[in-house]
Formats: structure tokens, C-alpha cells, sequence
């Protein structure tokens, strides 16, 4: 039991993620700021309207520390990760390696905008995508506002099984089912969003008329990079979805470039720079390297997950130590009992965050011995690591927080109860991705997304008679587009291309195209329901 | 590269040592209450959960 469902009692619900919104979108507050203040709400209006008392709130805030930690683990090492790589130049490494191939314009915008910013976001995330790939884009001749859109929107369908499959982990937890459940789905739904994600990058790059030249590779491009997705997600390797996918898409890319079709200039409109003008083949910081021993910690971190998550008695070894707390059953004063039992269960070394944190290691070992990292390297790593993380982090601990409240004190199931009863079940389904992306948008965060309405979707779809699995697909899938066009993550692409303060610019170009991923997903979630 | 310098210039004036000591404190304090309630005295569990909150209105704050 929890209250009456009346409009007054489902406000009051929906009160805590409201302030959130109003606060990001209202008055452009960061995550931490408006997550603390709808953390206070939630705590505020869980005691004086939903009879939450000590006890239930010490409770939801400490399995809330478990699961952020869960997050951070993954977080915080994938940042590591990126910035070794990058200190041992192996992102400007791919990038100039891709831009010596193709004198097409339609290609060049696939390569970086959609490919290069997938196989980033397998491993980098946060922002990282848009951030290094934006540059790239200006430094071949598109225009800042258009760099940062291409680059945004090429990353619309890779967000969810990106960043070691941050946001499908969160989504697992939160909703306690396996992974074996969600990743069809959730990896069916993103692979079509894939198809209108590279022909938005074209299209933003080079004009509606490059629609006909861009369909044929980006069609192949989504099936290959989809089904790669669908195998290492629906396999038991989801932290390797976006990773996978990235890397078969370039490969395949690449292979299409040895096509005279794709070598030469196309129809694009920009005009295209000598190669030897190019800010990044300026740079000679990388002479004499190597790049495929630069690319050395995404080849080892692919072996790695391999190894650890398909070996079984690796697995069995690494997985011996784990860690979680033991709870007692809370319940409000009206009555809406959590169980008591365990927490996350955090495996020490047979996680995803522990994968990243042996690459790590392992890489910054070989780095050293090749000489590719300079004096002063480890002071930079651990500086950027640690503004990035902690920054993320603060905003995710608060975000989780006022979602565990929510969930304890029975406000998430009363939201999920209003939605179920004034949307007709057998249009949820198109309504879900919106609800996803609604909340990544707000939150600037997949993850955060499926913190704040994991539980609530699978709630809907449960009193619907829908099957959680798609519903929740099809919330996480929305979220990854969603997450793209968030006003924090268009700064943070926008500061790297030279548009500081210039951001609502991006958002207006950026928004109306977002939409088109989301309505494919939420058109796909249907149509899958409709043939059930 | 500029690529990977990921914080706007804006937001580096806010203290990263004050976000980061308020991130530890976020993390540990919840485990140190989650030992606190199992005593039979009420009154630590209360003090570490006061300073939860006053964390929490800290991170509003710092923005």
C-alpha cells in the first residue's frame, strides 16, 4: 500500500524530479546543484507527505552509496583509461590516421562523427566523445556549430553499452533483472537508432542533397555495427557492446575506403583543407610512434574482458571476493514495505571497473617502456581524471540518492501508477524512450536516467501487463538519445570547438534533429510490442 | 590537444579540493551511519546523518 493515487498525491510524487528539471532547464543548473536540491526535496517531501521515517531513509541512502559506487568503479577507471591513451597519443594518433584516408566529405563525416565517437564512447564516455571528436571535425573544415551537432548526434545510439556499459549496468541494478533479459532488446532498439544516427551526421555535415550518397555505406554501417552490439550484449558481454561495435565499424569503414567510390571527393559542400594545413597533422609530438602500439590499451582491454568474461574459471577466481551490505525491512507509515536482504554486490576484481583498472596498469607499464608518455604525464592523468570524476560524481551520488528515496518511500511506484493508469497500454511503448530521454536530458546522463526512472518503467509496464524487458529497452535506449542533446553535455562539447556561450545556438540546431533517433526507437518499441 | 580538455573554463573556478573532500565524505558517511544504526544509542546515527545533509546543502551551494 502506499497513498491514494489522486493528481495532488502524484504531484507531489513527481515533485523531487521536477525541481531537477526546473532547476537545469529553468535556471541551467549543473547536476550537482540540482541534484542536491532535489535529493532535499525528495528527503523533505518522503517525511512529510509519504510517512518515511529514520530508519527508512538511512536505509535508502546507503543501499544508494552502494550502488553509486557500483557506477564509480566503472567511471573513474574508464577516465583513466582515456586519459593514459590520450597522454600516449593515441586518440590524435586515429585521428590523423582517419583523415589521410578520404578526400570524401560524406566519409570524413562518417569516420569521425559516428564511427570514431561509437568506439570513444565504448570505453571514454561522459562527454569525452563529442569533446575529442569535435575538434577533429573543425580541423577538416565543418563548422564549430556543425561539429559539435555531427559529433552529438553520431552518438545518439551508443550511450547505453558505452563507458564499459556504465548505463546497462545501472539499469540492471536498479531493476534487479538479469542481463540475459535486457540486452535483446535494449540492443535491438539501439542498433536501429544506429541507421538514423549516421545519416543525421551526413546530413548535418554535408546537406539533405547527401542523403542518397550517405545511405548505402551508413545502412551497411548500422548492420554491422548493430549485429556486432546485438552479439557482444546478448552474449554476456555488454560492457564490450559499444566497444565492439565501434571497433567492427571502423574496420568496415576503412574497408570501404579501399572502394575508388569512397576515396575521392564527393558531393560535400565544405571546402576540404590540404591535409598538411590540419591542426592535428601540424602536431609533431607523435613522430616516430607507433600506432598501433599507441592503440595497445583498447586492444588489451578488449582481450581482457574477453578473457576475464569468458574463461570460466578466470571469471570464478577473479569473482571470489565480493562486497555488500545486509539490510532490514523498512516501511513507511502507510504501509509500503521495501524487503530487507542485500544490497549491490560489488565483485572487487571481477568487475567491469576492475577490467579497466588491470588495462590500466598493464598499459601504462608498456607506455613508459616505449617512451610515449612525456615528463609530467602521470601529474596530468591523474589532474584531468580526477576533475572529470569528481564533478560526474557528485552530481550521479545525489541523482542516485533521491531515486533510492523515492523508490523507498513509495513515490516512484504512485508515478508509475499514474502513468499506467492515463496512458492506454498499447501506447506506453511509444511513450517510454520519451520518458528515457526526458530524464537523461535533465540529468545530462544515460545512467542517471535509468536511476531516476528505471523502477518507474518497469512498474508501468508490470500494472500494463507489458513486458518489462522491452519497456525498460526501450527507457535506456531513449535515454542513450536523450543523454546527447542534454544542455551539459552540448557545453561541454561546445568549449572544445571554441563556442563558450554560444550553446543555445547548438541546442536549437540540435534539438529538432535529436528527436528523429528517439521517435525511430519509440516507433520500433511499438511495432516489436504490437507483434508481441 | 584541446579535444580532451573536458571543463569549461567557467567552472574551474569552483575549488576541485572542496568537491572532492565533499565526494569522500558523501561516500564514506552513509557507511559509517549504516554501522551507527545497529548501536543501541540513537544519537551518533543522528549526528552522521545531520552531516549528510549539511553535506548535501554544501554540494548545492558549490553548484
Amino acid at each position: 500500500m502506499t497513498l491514494t493515487l489522486s493528481f495532488w498525491n502524484w504531484l507531489l510524487a513527481l515533485s523531487p524530479v521536477l525541481v531537477v528539471l526546473i532547476l537545469m532547464l529553468g535556471f541551467h543548473s549543473g547536476g550537482g546543484r540540482a541534484g542536491g536540491m532535489g535529493w532535499l526535496a525528495a528527503v523533505l517531501f518522503s517525511i512529510l507527505f509519504f510517512g518515511a521515517g529514520f530508519e527508512l531513509l538511512a536505509v535508502a541512502q546507503i543501499k544508494a552509496i552502494l550502488l553509486s559506487l557500483d557506477v564509480f568503479y566503472i567511471i573513474w577507471m574508464a577516465l583513466l583509461l582515456f586519459h593514459i591513451a590520450d597522454e600516449a597519443g593515441a586518440i590524435r594518433m586515429i585521428g590523423r590516421a582517419l583523415l589521410g584516408l578520404t578526400e570524401d566529405r560524406v566519409m570524413q563525416s562518417l569516420l569521425i562523427g559516428w564511427l570514431m565517437v561509437t568506439f570513444i564512447q565504448g570505453t571514454g564516455g561522459f562527454g569525452v566523445p563529442v569533446a575529442v571528436c569535435a575538434p577533429m571535425l573543425v580541423a577538416v573544415g565543418f563548422s564549430p556549430i556543425q561539429a559539435v551537432a555531427m559529433a552529438s548526434l553520431g552518438d545518439t545510439w551508443a550511450v547505453t553499452f558505452g563507458s564499459l556499459g556504465t548505463s546497462f549496468q545501472t539499469l540492471i541494478a536498479v531493476t534487479g533483472l538479469p542481463a540475459s533479459e535486457l540486452a535483446p532488446y535494449s540492443a535491438l532498439l539501439l542498433g536501429i537508432a544506429s541507421f538514423p544516427s549516421g545519416l543525421l551526421v551526413a546530413v548535418i555535415g554535408n546537406g539533405w542533397k547527401s542523403l542518397k550518397r550517405a545511405i548505402p555505406p551508413v545502412l551497411l554501417l548500422s548492420v554491422v555495427m548493430g549485429s556486432v552490439q546485438y552479439l557482444l550484449a546478448t552474449n554476456g558481454l555488454w560492457t564490450l557492446g559499444t566497444t565492439g561495435a565501434g571497433l567492427a565499424g571502423l574496420v568496415v569503414g576503412f574497408l570501404l575506403l579501399r572502394l575508388p567510390a569512397y576515396t575521392q571527393a564527393g558531393t560535400g559542400r565544405n571546402h576540404t583543407k590540404p591535409l598538411s594545413e590540419l591542426p592535428l597533422t601540424g602536431d609533431h609530438q607523435d613522430d616516430g610512434k607507433s600506432l598501433w602500439l599507441a592503440l595497445i590499451s583498447y586492444v588489451l582491454l578488449v582481450l581482457l574482458a574477453f578473457g576475464v568474461n569468458l574463461i570460466k574459471p578466470v571469471s570464478a577466481f577473479l569473482g571470489q571476493v565480493r562486497f555488500t551490505l545486509d539490510f532490514p525491512e523498512v516501511a513507511t507509515r502507510y504501509g509500503w514495505i521495501t524487503a530487507g536482504g542485500p544490497g549491490r554486490v560489488i565483485n572487487i576484481f571481477g568487475h567491469p571497473g576492475a577490467i579497466l583498472l588491470y588495462t590500466c596498469v598493464i598499459s601504462l607499464i608498456i607506455y613508459k617502456a616505449a617512451g610515449y608518455l612525456q615528463p609530467g604525464a602521470m601529474k596530468r592523468i591523474f589532474t584531468k581524471v580526477t576533475r572529470s570524476g569528481v564533478n560526474s560524481s557528485l552530481g550521479i551520488l545525489a541523482m542516485v540518492g533521491l531515486a533510492s528515496i523515492m523508490l523507498h518511500s513509495g513515490m516512484t511506484f504512485l508515478l508509475a501508477e499514474g502513468l499506467s493508469v492515463s496512458i492506454s497500454r498499447d501506447f506506453y511503448p511509444l511513450v517510454a524512450p520519451f520518458i528515457g530521454a526526458l530524464g537523461a536530458f535533465i540529468t545530462g546522463s544515460n545512467t542517471n536516467s535509468n536511476v531516476l526512472f528505471g523502477a518507474l518503467q518497469q512498474n508501468s509496464a508490470q500494472l500494463l501487463n507489458l513486458a518489462p524487458a522491452l519497456i525498460l529497452a526501450a527507457q535506456t535506449a531513449g535515454g542513450s538519445a536523450g543523454s546527447v542533446l542534454a544542455p551539459a553535455k552540448v557545453i561541454v562539447g561546445c568549449s572544445t570547438v571554441g563556442l563558450a556561450g554560444e550553446e543555445g545556438i547548438v541546442m536549437r540546431k540540435i534539438i529538432g534533429y535529436g528527436m528523429i533517433p528517439i521517435a525511430t526507437i519509440a516507433l520500433a518499441a511499438w511495432i516489436i510490442h504490437l507483434i508481441g | 590537444m584541446p579535444g580532451t580538455d573536458l571543463i569549461p573554463p567557467k567552472k574551474r573556478t569552483v575549488s576541485l579540493k572542496a568537491r572532492a573532500v565533499l565526494l569522500l565524505l558523501q561516500v564514506t558517511l552513509p557507511l559509517v551511519l549504516f554501522l551507527t544504526l545497529k548501536w543501541d544509542n540513537p544519537l551518533p546515527a543522528t549526528l552522521v546523518a545531520a552531516v549528510f545533509v549539511l553535506s548535501m546543502l554544501y554540494l548545492v551551494w558549490l553548484g
